[in-house]
């Protein structure tokens, strides 16, 4: 037989949630390590060395 | 606006670097691919002190891959950090991407060290061909001048003007924050629509009904996503960068000016929306320090502001849109010649 499950306030969704939120959650807990941010602007500057 | 610009030397490519990321680099590792004589991407990560070589090395190699043309790289170490004599900094970690890259068919052709005071060549140790030389330098040199003569400035961060509203703004806007029903999602929708299309529009009203729409969590997300109009319906997948189109990105620049608009009417403590996605914008253009900083600016705003935990979560991580890897879709500054 289950066990009985009581909801209590820990369960209950915030009034200013948001699903975006808590899918990026999720979607950072398969993220990899801490780098610190990577700056990669690719621009075509049409530049040549001789 | 076709011609291409002629760099002769490594003055050119170090004068380079700081008009293609924004500002001049600080404790980094920049890396510039060469596709034949051109110049290719331009990626820069934080120096790697206290990391493993290997792994950096392996890491740094696999966002260059993204330029599936390059067929050299160089390399660029602005640092600070003292070394013993005759010994460079991150010398190991050089060595692993010297490996790395000679493996993914892009190896290193040269590289320069730069610091707060000089600069030189990195690889060669001989003073005698291979001189310090001053930072001026660089700022004098032809490629820094073809820069500026196209139009590029080295702007560096910009920072949200301060609030110059009117007394009451802060009721206001509070006042405009929705309930969270449909026709409220709908009408600021609508409200933001318009104001994209035509910024002109944008009215203190405006303004502050936009503010207040993104103090809503949901509604902010829906308005934050709304400026990538050509991409699937899943905001989800737009919010973390995965859209398989080229974002319009004159209405990115246009809702980026807005949203600096919007904060002249906004008080602090009800900032943090508009930060958030100010650095979202800055991240799909592929300039993640510059969003960190909005994002930090975010918490500073509001303490613990989860949408600007989680993204700069996102870019602390190293993570990239994938427009960001692509040319076609990548954004493009739109320089005057």
């Amino acid at each position: 037989m289950a066990d009985h499950f009581r909801m209590t306030e820990d369960d209950t969704v915030a009034a200013d949630a948001s699903p975006l939120e808590d899918i990026l959650e999720l979607s950072l807990l398969t993220a990899g390590p801490t780098t610190g941010p990577v700056d990669f602007p690719l621009e075509d500057h049409r530049l040549v060395e001789p | 606006m076709n011609d291409f610009i002629k760099f002769t030397g490594p003055a050119d490519i170090l004068a380079f670097i700081p008009h293609t990321l924004g500002e001049a680099p600080k404790e980094s590792f920049v890396a510039v691919t060469m596709q034949g004589n051109k110049l290719g991407a331009t990626l820069r990560v934080d120096a790697p002190f206290g990391l493993e070589p290997v792994a950096f090395a392996q890491t740094l190699v696999s966002y260059l891959t993204a330029d599936v043309a390059a067929t050299g790289t160089i390399l660029v170490i602005y640092t600070d950090e003292n070394t013993a004599p005759n010994q460079r900094p991150y010398s190991e970690h050089v060595q692993a991407l010297r490996v790395e890259l000679e493996t993914a068919g892009m190896p290193l052709k040269d590289a320069w060290l730069v610091t707060s005071e000089l600069w030189r060549n990195y690889l060669c140790e001989y003073t005698s061909c291979c001189p310090d030389k001053p930072l001026d330098a660089i700022t004098t040199s032809n490629g820094n001048a073809a820069m500026i003569y196209r139009g590029s400035n080295v702007t560096g961060f910009t920072p949200p003007a301060p609030f110059t509203g009117e007394a009451g703004a802060r009721e206001t806007i509070a006042a405009h924050k929705p309930d969270g029903w449909p026709e409220d999602l709908e009408a600021s929708r609508a409200t933001w629509a318009e104001v994209l299309d035509n910024p002109k529009t944008l009215t203190t009203q405006t303004a502050q009904e936009l503010a207040g729409a993104l103090q809503h969590p949901t509604i902010r997300d829906y308005l934050m996503t709304d400026i990538i109009t050509n991409a699937p319906d899943q905001f989800t997948s737009v919010m973390l960068g995965v859209f398989p189109i080229r974002p319009d990105w004159a209405r990115v620049d246009t809702a980026q000016e807005v949203a600096f608009e919007l904060m002249k009417a906004t008080p602090e403590g009800q900032r943090a929306p508009m930060l958030c996605l100010i650095g979202w914008l800055e991240w799909l253009k592929g300039k993640s320090s510059f969003a960190a900083r909005y994002f930090k600016l975010a918490l500073e705003d509001v303490a613990e502001y989860r949408l600007a935990e989680l993204l700069a979560e996102l870019v602390n991580r190293g993570l990239l849109a994938d427009c960001v890897r692509d040319p076609k879709k990548s954004y493009d500054r739109q320089l005057s010649r």
